[in-house]
């Protein structure tokens, strides 16, 4: 963070696209990342004051944008979900080749709270006590969440592709 | 192949490969802010409106809820003094207590009547004294006898009674204002029965 403590305007301008980023991550396409962004910019917004007085304004952030996934996925189970015949294909992130991702289709399918864990630890790098922090919950919950999430994505590797070490 | 490996160098690929959208409108993203804020102050008003309706419903209520046959609350009730008029001019009786023109007279009776501005009075029956009586006038006693039948005139200026002893009969008539003997008429010697 800079020296002083940032503006609105300021903090939307220099942070969008890393919490865009993280958005895409967790919602897994780019409609519902735009939503889940601006949405927590919109609590952000609302709670200014805290964000500020946070030892980490970017954590603060990172804690409503989680909690803000996990809560509106709960939701999405009720009331926009659609049963389909097939399975629908991952979407394929722009300029990458869907073929190469062998984890990234599987990431999509978890529950948000283990989908969550997982984008926090392998892409935020964080460590169980801060993940346990953004989430709201202990560090043990983090662990067995990030434990049940790695068992699902071997088992759907090792079903489809083989077994990984 | 490291699945942990593999998944830091995917989503790095994935966040890195995607094209971010340009910032949304801060003007916007304010205006939204605010519509929220309004929108929960206004949740708030309602939600406190109904937990003060529900309150309000509870205490008018009381007690009475889950518990029915509960007794109802104690109510405290000034009472004004009843307007009272003039006094009684018949002489009555309560408790033992005889009052004339409304106000109690000394000494213990069980019946009373009246006549004019007399007052024929009876005191409680007690062994030997079964037949005793009292003329009041206006309250005060005139006069006293013991008998069994005792008359007034219709005004009440006159009383009569009679009396028997162990060897004549006496019939005596008074004034009932004053407790002057008027008159008395005795028969006797009686005759002596087996």
């Amino acid at each position: 963070m800079a020296l002083h403590d940032p503006t609105y305007d300021e903090y939307v301008a220099t942070r969008w696209s890393s919490l865009y980023r993280t958005a895409y991550l967790l919602a897994g396409n780019h409609a519902d990342a735009e939503d889940l962004a601006q949405s927590t910019l919109v609590k952000a917004y609302l709670a200014w004051g805290k964000v500020t007085a946070a030892a980490s304004p970017d954590a603060y952030v990172r804690r409503i944008l989680t909690n803000e996934f996990v809560s509106s996925r709960r939701g999405l189970r009720v009331s926009r979900e659609r049963l389909v015949d097939e399975a629908p294909d991952a979407p394929a992130p722009d300029g990458l080749d869907h073929e190469r991702l062998a984890l990234w289709p599987h990431v999509a399918t978890l529950p948000p709270k283990q989908r969550a864990v997982v984008v926090l630890r392998y892409y935020e790098d964080l460590s169980e006590q801060q993940i346990a922090d953004a989430l709201g919950c202990s560090p043990g919950t983090v662990k067995s969440n990030a434990s049940l999430a790695l068992r699902s994505l071997r088992t759907k590797i090792s079903s489809t592709e083989g077994v990984l070490p | 192949m490291n699945v942990e490996q593999t998944l830091t160098e995917e989503l790095g690929a994935v966040a890195r490969s995607i094209s971010t959208p340009p910032p949304p409108s801060v003007t916007a993203l304010v205006a939204t802010a605010e519509r929220v804020r309004s929108r929960r102050i206004g949740t708030t008003v309602a939600v406190s409106g109904l937990l003060a309706a529900a309150i309000v419903g509870a205490v008018v209520l009381g007690n009475d809820l889950g518990h029915p046959d509960s007794a109802p609350p104690i109510t405290k009730v000034s009472i004004a003094p009843l307007p009272t008029g003039a006094a009684p001019r018949i002489p009555y009786v309560i408790g033992s207590t005889l009052y004339v023109g409304g106000q109690p007279i000394s000494g213990s009776y069980r019946a009373a009547t009246t006549a004019g501005t007399t007052t024929l009075a009876y005191p409680p029956a007690q062994a030997g004294n079964f037949n005793r009586f009292e003329v009041l006038h206006d309250g005060i006693k005139v006069a006293n006898g013991l008998a069994r039948d005792v008359v007034m005139s219709p005004d009440g200026t006159k009383v009569a009674w009679a009396e028997v002893d162990a060897t004549s009969a006496h019939l005596i008539e008074i004034d009932g204002t004053t407790g002057r003997e008027l008159g008395r008429l005795t028969v006797g010697p009686l005759p002596l029965r087996p």
